[in-house]
Parts: C-alpha cells; structure tokens; sequence
C-alpha cells in the first residue's frame, strides 16, 4: 500500500455502515468460540492457572479414563495412540516455532525428526556397534545434534528469499532419507531393533516403559511438552520472540529496525530442528524401532499440516493440531489410507477459507503481554487501528 | 577415501560413522571411461529438466511463487503419455510398426499429455491460488497452499493407481545416429534434445516478440502497473500457467520416453526439486536461464552418479549444487530477467 | 455530461478510511488538478479513478456510464490512461517496448503509428534513447517516458500522479509546458500535485485535499488568491 496516504481514525457516516460490516465479518473469522479468547484474557491469573491445571490433570488421565467415543479402541490400541498423538503433538510445538513465529516455511522437519530417531538409536540399540549411553541422555544429546544440524541448514539457506528455504528444506528432507538408505551404517531398511528407553522396574521387575504400553511413554511425552511449553511461552514474550513476530511480519521493515533478522531466524530454525530431535528421540524410544522407511517427505507434509490446522503461531493450537494429524488416522481407520490426500486437501481449503486455523493466535498483541493487549481492548476504535494489518480493498482480481 | 571435495553435508551424518567405511567412493576411472556417454546422457536428461523449469520459472517471474504443484502438472502429463500409448498397445517391448505410425501414435501421446498438463496447471491457479490473491493472502500461504496442492494430486494418483509404477513402455528402439569421440549418440537422446531445444528456443520467442510474451514480462516487471496499461492480469497469470503446464506436458513425453518404467504416483517430486533447482542455477524467471540451468544440472546429476557409483547419488548431487548456487549466486547466472529483481 | 464525475466516493485500506465522502467532477477539456500533503489522499484518490482500488461507498461515473466496479485494464481501454506516482516504468524493457505497453489494449494499428509520432513529436528525447532500457534512464526521461506511455493509449482522460515529483526545476517547468500542449491538443488531464504553484497557475480547476477529504474547490486563480492556501501550500505567508 501506498505509504504516503495518511491513514485516519474518524470514518465519516457514509462509510460507517461498510466498516461495521467488515467488523462484523472479521470477528465471525476469528473462532468457533466468539468472545471466548477475551473472556479468557480477563480471567485473573491464579483462575487461569487454576483452569489450566484442571486441563492438564485431565490429560494426564487420559489413558486410564479411555473415554468411549473418543478412544480409538478396538482398532488401535488407545496408550499407543496418546503416545503416537502426543510425540506429533511435540513436534507440531516445535515446527510452530519454525512456521508459526518466524514465518520460515520448513518442508523437511522430518529430516530433524529423523536425525533424532536416528541418535536414539544408534545409542542405545544392540544392532549398533558403537558407543552406548543410557537412553534418557541421547533426549539432550539429540537436541545437540539436530540444532547443529539446523545450524548447518540454516545458515547458508536463512540468508536468502523465504521461499527459496522451502525447497532447500524440501530438498534436505529427501536427502537425509537417501543417505540413511545408502550410508551402510545407518543400516537402511534393516534398521535398528530395540531402541533403549527410560530405566525403572515395575513391582513384578518388568521394566515399566515396554513398546507395547504407551502410558508411561504418553506421561513422559506429556511431561516434555509441558516443559517445552513453558519455555516456548517465555520466548514467545521474550525479545527474541517480538523479534520473530516482526520478521514474519515485514522482515525489511524489522531489519531497518535494527532486529538482526539473520540471527533470529537462524534461533528460530535451530530451536525448532532441537524439539524436532527430541520429539524424534521420544518417538524411536516408543516405537523401539528406527528404519529409513518412516521419513519421507509425506510425513513432513502432515507435520506441517498439523501447525496449519490447529492455527499457525498458537502453541495450543499447535498441539490440538498435532494430536488430531495423529488422531484421525487412528480413530477412523477406515480412512486411514487416505490420510495424505485429505490432509493435503485440507492444507488447501484452510489456507482458502480459514487461514488462522481451528485456533486463531491473538500474535500481535500477545508479544506485548496480557496486560497490554487487556488494556488495548477497551477503547475499541484505537484498538481496531492497531491491529490492523490487512491491505486495501484491491481490484483488479475478479 | 573421503576428500575435502565432499559437501558437508556428508560429514553432518551421526558422529558414529566410520569413515573408513567404503560407502562412498570416487571412481574417477569409470567418469573418464564414461565421460561422453554421461554427458550425452547428462543432455538428455537436462533437455526435460529445462522444460520443466521454465514452468517454474515463468509462474515465478510473474506471481512470485513456488509453484509446488508443477512436479505434480509434469506427472499428469505422464499419466497421459501412459495412457494413451497404452491405449495403443505399445508395451515393454518397442513395437514392430512403420516409422511414421510411431511417430503419429507420440504426437497423439504428446497432444494428450500437453492438454492434460496444461489443463491440471490452470485448474490449480484458478481453484487453489486465486481465492488467494483476491483475499491478498501473506506469501506464507500461497507456499503453504502449493505445497498442499502438490501432495492432494499426489495421493488423489496414488488412491486412484496404487503404490507402484506404472507398465514399462518403450516408445521405440534407439537406434545409433552418429559417433563422438567414440561414443555413439542414438536417436533418443538426439530427438529429445532437438525437441526440447525447439520448445525452448519457441517459448523464448514467444515471451520476448509476442503481445502475449509483452503481457507476461509486464505482470512479472510491475502488475500495477500492467494493469494501467490496459493488461488483464488474471488473464496473463492464467496464460503462464497453461504455457509451464504445455512445456510440463512435453517433457513428460520425452520423460517417458527415456525412462519408461517412470510413471509413478510420486514420480515427479524429485524431477520438480531438480527443475527448480535448474531455474535457480540459470536464474529464475530468466527463460534462456533455465536452459541453461537444465543442462548444467543434467551433466553434474549425471557425472555425480558415474563418479559416486550410484544413481541415488544423483539427487543428493543435485540438491548440494542447489544450495551452493544459493549461497554463492541468488540471482542465478543469467540473472532474473523476467521478473523484477525483489527481495 | 461530465467526463468524470465521482460521487460521495469512500476508499478504505482495511479498516482504515483514506477517503471520506468525495464528490467531484472533472469536464472535458479540462486541467484539473489535485493539490495538498503528503497523505491527503491524492494518490488513493487516483487509484481508485483508474481502478486499482475499489470504492466501498460512493459511484464513479466516465462519460455518462457507470465505471464504479469496472475493472482497471478495461477502462484503458474506454479512455482513462494513468501515469502513475513513481512513474511506474518497466526497467527491464526499452523505450519502445515500453510505449508498446501504452498501446496493449488497441489493435488498430494505423492509429498507433500516429500517436508514437504524437509522442515522438512531444518527446524527441524519446526517439532518440528508443533502444534503451528503461530502467537506465534519469529520472526526468522516465516522467517523459511515462507520460508519451499513458499517450499510447489515446486517452480521453489523462489521469498524472505528481510529475514533477523529484525532478529538477528546469524539467518541472518543462514537464508543466507539455501538459498544456497535451491538453491543448484536446487530452483531458486530472493532475495531482504537491507542486501547487506550478499545478494552480496551469489548472483551469483545482481541488485541495486534507485527510481524506476536499477543504477548498475553485479556479486555479482562485485558490491561488485564496489566503489560507497561499500560506499552507504555496509557500507564502
């Protein structure tokens, strides 16, 4: 838009029916729970905190209470499916990060998942002739090792056109599959059996975290989301997060600014890639199995579909999308084939009709804090200007 | 065995790996001994890169957009070319028929591949990328919505044709034309650097002296522009597309042609990356520059693969050229001459 | 009839309002011209003329026929040709190929050899850096280049984005001479200007413009005699 037009805040009676009918429209886009989010946000702190325990003690039941309808029994079995849900869930937070605060379009997570699968096992798995650590430390060790990597990757890719990191990151993803099938030691389809997991005994000393139950693996995964939760929360807030927010928004704009938008994005790619390696690890340690076969390009996709669906820059959303990715297969199986085609479908039908996704982020004005965004919401005409961000009304498109 | 001209990439792989291990090898014997048939070989290739970059790189020049769903526009075309050649009985084997019936029964498959393609290229921007441009959607989401498109048509082939290729077809027996250097040159690797040299040479024409071609290089310079000067913009954007989806068409043809085992529901994302990484290398939105760019990524991707040992070698190859040339030169080696130069 | 009449036109950026409420009329064989700041909105105002925005309120009328929601590269063609802020030239392409785009939306081809000879004939410069591209031209010559452009298209209406913006003195007034052999020669022009000394004195109307909306309309003598205008915008206390 042309920047020498001046906007202004008065619109004269002409006009004021248009605009409240924009309003009108903007706020039927914002969620399926209109008001909800505010009445929310003017909850007092320990009352949201008393809620968000209730939720989370819920979910920490969730595999005992099996709830009917929503379990995925008697096609899959439903501790496996809540591990399977929440490791996806773990990596939509991180590719959030990634796509949702930076706005850096990374088609080949996987390939940071992969590298995470791969260090879990190739630790702690018999198959594997070398060096073995107990399984708990390749979580940090995998972290190391895929943020090296998404160094690696970011910096000579991050300072170039956006779109150009798609196809490198598109690229990357199909190579880190090619090398596991054709570097010998990574062992290719055989893959790795009996990846390790975490120690302690149960009262009849079978060891507590088996393959074959996802409870404990569920409440571990949970656990490592809460964490990673919390400190995404921080950073969300933090400098480095409005840091992120202007780079998505105008990275020109937030480089005249003074932001050093190189280097934020390079933390953005290398804390996403380091969740995507935990989430990997965490993924090898349930499954207790790692080949090459479950890396492809397809599964990054559904990654990317999950931070897209649950709404792109929310961190619950994130989560919500993640599970339902992992989910729907699981409990419809009768789709279960066409997983793929309907998520492809749905990247595009929300990107044309709800590009927020199921859970709109309030960005902007988050990066402020709660109480700035509290006390922007009152007077309501400065805060419309404020949050606006839309181009103009543009014709020449049909 | 491992030299400093291995890509780092290769050094990133888990710590655990033994470097002594004989995963990699450099058989610069067997590159000498092959050196004109894989740059012959490397041509052929590269000639259909080409054609599939320019779809990348005139969609780029004028909306600023990866199309993803071009790798998918090329593989429907190949599903025509199989089809149709199906239909007329060719099969494994090259077919015992006259030399003018063959060459009538591959225009048909090349009329059929080309509709198919150009007809998949505009379907795609009026259903999926329109709905964006007239709600001014972040660029976040066209990618977004290329990236989708591409895996729906994917998955739509792969539930409607299954996980694995297609029959082989062979369109005909290559038959030696002439010797270079000892190694001879047959008439598949001639036709389809000769056709595809054709298309290309035709395309760059038509972009630089036509109306049209005057058309697409304003939208792709200043669509505003464009606009005042009496150019309907929807109209170029919908023209772009169906040329890449026609010159997506051909290459699948010549595709085909050269591997007929190739029809696969996935068979054309590996070939997209490579195309538009050959768009980058010439420069993307510069025509000549992904003629370019085509060939020189057919010759590395070829003499990776003889000089590495394996044909898998040829995509990773591919892929650490696309970087380098990111890295070190953006803009191509052409330049972008098309499109406007934005960062 | 006028030749262009806006009625209670409103223009929003998203939710913000750039235009409030205009209504003006432009006649043929006028100069009009659009004076005031920066942000007034004299550009949205001209955008909207030649279709690149959308009025949410209000209607557009040229030569008799309803335009309001008639699409930009269409009304080229029935007479509103745009030089736009910025000149808005193609960098890539020559001089020719330039004034070519001018000529997109005609086919008869005997009428386009006359007005490049028009164009030739107002911009001699023109013919003489025909073969060069556009983008390595001064900034004088693109004005020149995107002027005898819009020509091109044998306008009824000649819709100028602030010519003289960034030029040298000697080349404003000269830009200014040849607006007036333009309209003298029968091409309506609707000018917008930042440059009100040089845009009154030319002008046969003029219309100030302050946030959005018009504060003053009236000959250019007038407005130029007017005291307020000469201390905000002509520089005169």
């Amino acid at each position: 838009m042309s920047t020498t037009e001046g906007p202004t805040l008065i619109p004269d009676s002409a006009a004021a029916q248009a605009m409240a009918d924009r309003e009108a429209k903007g706020r039927r886009r914002r969620g399926w729970f209109p008001g909800l989010g505010d009445k929310w946000n003017a909850l007092p702190r320990h009352i949201q905190w008393l809620w968000l325990m209730v939720v989370v003690v819920i979910a920490y039941l969730l595999p005992i209470l099996n709830p009917p309808f929503i379990t995925t029994e008697p096609g899959n079995n439903w501790q496996i499916a809540l591990a399977q849900m929440s490791v996806y869930a773990l990596v939509a937070v991180g590719l959030n990060v990634v796509v949702g605060y930076a706005g850096l379009l990374d088609l080949g997570y996987v390939a940071f998942f992969a590298v995470g699968s791969y260090t879990a096992a190739m630790f702690t798995s018999p198959d594997s002739p070398y060096l073995h650590i107990p399984y708990l430390w390749t979580l940090p060790l995998a972290m190391a090792i895929t943020m090296f990597f998404g160094v690696l990757l970011g910096v000579p890719t991050l300072r170039l056109r956006g779109d150009y990191l798609a196809i490198v990151t598109l690229g990357f993803g199909e190579i880190v599959r090619i090398l596991a099938t054709i570097i010998p030691a990574m062992k290719g389809q055989v893959g790795f059996q009996n990846v390790g997991h975490p120690p302690g005994t149960d009262a009849n000393g079978d060891p507590i975290f088996l393959n074959s139950n996802g409870t404990p693996w569920y409440w571990l995964t949970l656990t490592v989301i809460i964490i990673v939760l919390l400190l995404a929360g921080n950073l969300e807030r933090s400098r480095v997060g409005r840091a992120w927010i202007a780079i998505r928004e105008d990275e020109d704009a937030a480089e005249i600014m003074g932001v050093p938008t190189f280097k934020y994005k390079v933390w953005a790619f290398a804390i996403g890639a380091s969740v995507g390696g935990l989430s990997g690890a965490l993924f090898a340690g349930q499954v207790g199995f790692v080949n090459n076969q479950k890396f492809d390009i397809a599964t990054s996709i559904l990654f990317l579909a999950a931070v897209v669906l649950g709404g792109t820059g929310n961190k619950v959303g994130a989560i919500l999308g993640g599970s339902l990715v992992a989910y729907i297969p699981l409990r419809f199986t009768s789709i279960a084939e066409f997983k793929y085609l309907i998520f492809g479908v749905a990247l595009v039908l929300i990107m044309i009709f709800r590009s927020a996704g199921l859970l709109p982020a309030r960005q902007r004005l988050l990066a402020y804090g709660r109480l700035a965004y509290n006390k922007l919401k009152e007077p309501p005409m400065s805060r419309r200007v404020q949050v606006t961000t839309d181009g103009g009304k543009e014709a020449g498109d049909e | 065995m491992i030299s400093e001209a291995i890509p780092s990439l290769i050094h990133a792989v888990p710590m655990a790996v033994p470097m002594d291990d004989t995963w990699i090898t450099f058989d610069v014997n067997s590159l000498a001994e092959n050196f004109w048939s894989s740059t012959f070989d490397g041509l052929t290739f590269g000639a259909i890169y080409a054609l599939v970059a320019l779809g990348y790189t005139l969609v780029y020049g004028v909306l600023n957009l990866i199309n993803f769903a071009h790798s998918e526009v090329f593989i429907v075309g190949c599903y025509g070319v199989f089809f149709t050649l199906s239909a007329l009985n060719f099969g494994p084997s090259a077919p015992h028929l006259p030399f003018w019936a063959i060459v009538g029964n591959l225009l048909l498959a090349l009329v059929v591949a080309v509709i198919a393609s150009a007809l998949t290229a505009v379907i795609v921007e009026r259903v999926a990328y329109k709905p964006l441009r007239r709600r001014k959607a972040p660029r976040l989401a066209f990618l977004i919505t290329a990236i989708g498109v591409s895996f729906a048509i994917q998955y739509l082939i792969y539930w409607w044709r299954g996980p694995s290729p297609e029959a082989a077809l062979t369109m005909f027996r290559p038959t030696p034309i002439f010797d270079v250097f000892g190694t001879i040159v047959d008439s598949q690797q001639l036709v389809i650097i000769i056709a595809a040299v054709i298309l290309m040479v035709a395309t760059d024409q038509f972009i630089r002296r036509s109306k049209t071609g005057r058309g697409i290089r304003a939208v792709a310079q200043d669509p505003d522009t464009a606009t005042l000067m009496g150019v309907n913009k929807e109209k170029i954007i919908l023209t772009t597309f169906a040329i890449g989806g026609l010159l997506a068409g051909a290459a699948a043809l010549f595709y085909v042609m050269k591997i007929p085992s190739g029809v696969q529901y996935n068979g054309g994302f590996i070939l997209g990356v490579k195309a538009f990484a050959a768009a980058v290398l010439g420069g993307i939105g510069n025509v000549r520059g992904a003629l370019l760019g085509g060939l020189l990524i057919g010759l590395i991707g070829n003499y990776g693969q003889v000089l590495l040992g394996s044909s898998q070698w040829t995509d990773v190859v591919a892929f650490v050229v696309l970087v380098l040339v990111l890295v070190v030169r953006p803009d191509g080696i052409l330049g972008t001459s098309l499109g406007k130069s934005k960062a | 009839m006028s030749l262009l009449e806006l009625k209670n036109v409103s223009v929003h950026y998203g939710r913000i309002q750039a235009i409030h409420n205009m209504s003006f009329t432009v006649e043929e064989g006028e100069i009009v011209s659009l004076i005031g700041a920066n942000g007034a909105g004299k550009t949205t105002t001209m955008r909207t003329v030649s279709g690149l925005l959308n009025p949410s309120y209000g209607s557009i009328s040229f030569m008799g026929q309803d335009i309001t929601s008639m699409k930009a590269h269409i009304r080229v063609v029935k007479g509103i040709s745009q030089a736009p802020e910025g000149r808005g030239i193609f960098p890539g392409m020559t001089v020719m190929e330039n004034l070519n785009m001018g000529s997109y939306g005609r086919n008869d081809s005997s009428g386009i050899a006359k007005d490049l000879e028009r164009v030739f004939d107002l911009f001699p410069r023109l013919k003489e850096r025909s073969k060069q591209f556009g983008g390595t031209m001064s900034g004088g010559e693109q004005q020149m280049l995107a002027i005898g452009r819009a020509l091109m298209s044998n306008p009824k209406l000649l819709l100028l984005d602030e010519p003289s913006m960034g030029l040298a003195p000697q080349f404003i007034r000269q830009i200014f001479k040849i607006i007036t052999e333009i309209n003298d020669q029968g091409t309506t022009v609707l000018l917008v200007e930042q440059n009100a000394n040089q845009a009154l004195a030319r002008s046969h109307r003029a219309f100030v413009l302050e946030t959005g909306s018009i504060t003053h309309r009236g000959t250019g003598k007038e407005l130029m005699a007017n005291p307020a205008i000469k201390e905000a915008y002509l520089g005169v206390a």
